[in-house]
């Protein structure tokens, strides 16, 4: 509007000069029409110049500027009896076009917004390097006019160096290809570049189990979901153990990364120890399967019915990563012994053909003070003869099985050592720090499993040996197709029933 | 100190890790985390190598000290 009215009285006054050169000259007098033109030329110009739209849009402006103009001097020639015709006829005929260029314009604009409507804009989701930022690719996405903004602004590095480094960019839809290309490129500074694909979302849904219903004695609620515990035939062990009370009750030490021992399904058998909380998790899931307490309405259950017969210690052997070395589990188990253990659970190990002799001393030691000692065959799909301390004289070595109780991919071999055995150790789920309950796999999950068998038996007959106890797993186990890898399946209401008539 | 060409494989076992599959099949276990930008499943990486003595609860393939990883 304002382009309209400056052009309007620049063209008023261009032709107001020419109007009053005219009416000088009908007197006789010289008349200069060069300052009329110049002047016209500036008003015809501006809206060129300075105006928005389109160029049909500024011709339209323009016009309507002359047309006015012309109208106000033909009115002034008129005013002054001189010839108004002379502006008031192409005045009229500008204002005219000035319309029609308008109508046109508005039809031309609401094809316009059908075919040359913005452009659709690509969101990528580009992960930089951790050491690396934003203004290192800068020069790329201004060469593609993309924003860009952190896609996760909540979490720094320190949380999480993957998400902290990832940035939405949007992009023209016609460009996101080239610039995607571009940024993989650029392997110096970009870990990943994907675009961000619209996803539905639903509510996350809590573990949940049947509390009505339940095919179980106890009331833990996960039961249900504990594959293991059907397969396994928990409920029978129940039926017979409910009513039982142990000989002595046995203390079970987890070595490895820590437990956590106010965990809800754990506090209630957890003893005080060095090792009483778990930076990592492994250790807290370990001891929820050997012992966690059952029948108490919470998460799940073990064979430790309503705690009264295994308690809980934890010895830290591996860091919060899940490493550590010869010298930090030798001492947990030593610390374990020490600490008056029944039965060792060490769901730990690594590829040492010949076994490290201060675990090999450390284990001799904890089994002299009385402790039987159960270990993990290994997650590699190998010999576990390779492994240590599978491969340690007097242990217990188990192998994992998946829900159709064949051996699981990843389990080791360890029907060539002296005592293997198998549990399932596929989809388990237990106990996780922070209240949690989670399904983890590997040879992990199968020793302790063993272990709160082995304790359970214990709980009887105290004295058992570690001979003892692995003759009757192993005989009143499950031959299945595949024990010639793995040796049998843990059967616990056939060990328990075979431990109780001994008494 | 040997050097591989490899690639970065993801194992759900133990609660998940990063570990290192060679060409030739043989697993390595670094003995502490590789770097966040090499955590992709089946990248291909050059590695140098040294044997280590860890312990863990991963007690896959054989544990080593990587002594440097780059894209191949």
């Amino acid at each position: 509007m304002v382009q309209i009215v400056i052009s309007s009285v620049l063209v008023a006054l261009a032709f107001l000069v020419f109007g009053r050169g005219m009416v000088k000259k009908s007197k006789g007098k010289r008349f200069n029409p060069l300052p009329a033109f110049a002047l016209l030329l500036v008003a015809l110009s501006y809206p060129f110049l300075f105006g928005e739209g389109t160029l049909l849009a500024r011709l339209g402006t323009m016009l309507l500027a002359v047309g006015i103009g012309m109208s106000v001097d033909a009115i002034y020639l008129a005013a002054n009896k001189e010839n108004a015709k002379l502006f008031l006829v192409p005045g009229i005929l500008a204002l005219i076009m000035a319309g029609f260029i308008n109508v046109i314009g508005y039809f031309a604009n609401q094809v316009s917004c059908v075919f040359t409507d913005q452009p659709e804009r690509v969101t990528l989701l580009v992960e930089l390097g951790p050491d690396d930022e934003i203004n290192e690719v800068r020069s790329i996405l201004k060469k593609y006019n993309a924003d860009y903004t952190p896609a996760f602004p909540q979490v720094d590095l320190t949380e999480n160096e993957d998400l902290a480094q990832v940035f939405y960019v949007q992009v023209d839809s016609l460009f996101h290809e080239p610039l995607m290309k571009e940024l993989k490129h650029d392997v110096e500074n970009i870990d990943h570049v994907e675009i961000n694909h619209g996803v539905e979302l639903f509510k996350p849904q809590p573990i949940t189990a049947n509390k009505k219903g339940s095919t179980f004695l106890a009331n833990d609620p996960y039961l249900e979901q504990q594959w293991y515990a059907t397969s396994l035939r928990y409920n029978e062990a129940y039926a017979f153990l409910k009513d039982k009370k142990p000989t002595q009750k046995i203390k079970l030490a987890i070595v490895d990364t820590g437990v956590d021992g106010v965990h809800e399904d754990l506090s209630g058998v957890f003893e005080k120890s060095p090792g009483n909380k778990d930076s990592h998790g492994h250790g807290t899931h370990c001891a929820g399967i050997a012992a966690g307490v059952t029948n108490n309405q919470l998460g799940i259950g073990s064979l430790n019915w309503e705690g009264k017969f295994i308690t809980l210690t934890g010895y830290p052997a591996l860091d919060a990563s899940g490493r550590g070395t010869d010298r930090t589990v030798a001492n947990a188990i030593i610390n374990a012994a020490e600490g008056g253990a029944d039965v060792i659970s060490m769901s730990l190990g690594g590829f040492h053909p010949r076994p490290p002799k201060v675990q090999v001393d450390a284990i001799k030691y904890a089994r002299k003070l009385g402790a039987i000692v159960i270990v993990a065959a290994g997650n590699s799909n190998d010999d576990a003869r390779r492994y240590s301390p599978a491969n340690i004289e007097g242990v217990i070595v188990v192998a994992a099985m998946n829900e159709n109780l064949d051996k699981a991919p990843f389990s080791n071999v360890n029907t060539k050592l002296k005592m293997p055995i198998a549990a399932p150790g596929v989809n388990i789920m237990s106990s996780f720090p922070g209240g949690e309950y989670r399904s983890f796999s590997g040879t992990s999950m199968a020793t302790p499993l063993v272990a709160g068998i082995v304790g359970m038996m214990k709980s009887f007959q105290p004295d058992l040996t570690t001979e003892q106890v692995y003759k009757l797993l192993k005989d009143t186990g499950k031959e299945v197709n595949d024990s010639g890898k793995t040796g049998r399946v843990v059967q616990p209401v056939e060990v328990l029933q075979a431990v109780s008539a001994n008494l | 100190m040997k050097k591989v060409q490899a690639k970065v494989v993801y194992q759900d076992i133990s609660g998940g890790f990063w570990g290192i599959e060679t060409q030739s099949g043989e697993k390595l276990q670094p003995d502490s985390d590789i770097p966040a930008k090499f955590k992709k499943d089946g990248l291909a990486v050059e590695v140098s190598y040294k044997p280590s003595s860890a312990f863990s609860i991963f007690m896959w393939g054989k544990s080593v000290e990587v002594l440097n990883i780059s894209k191949a």
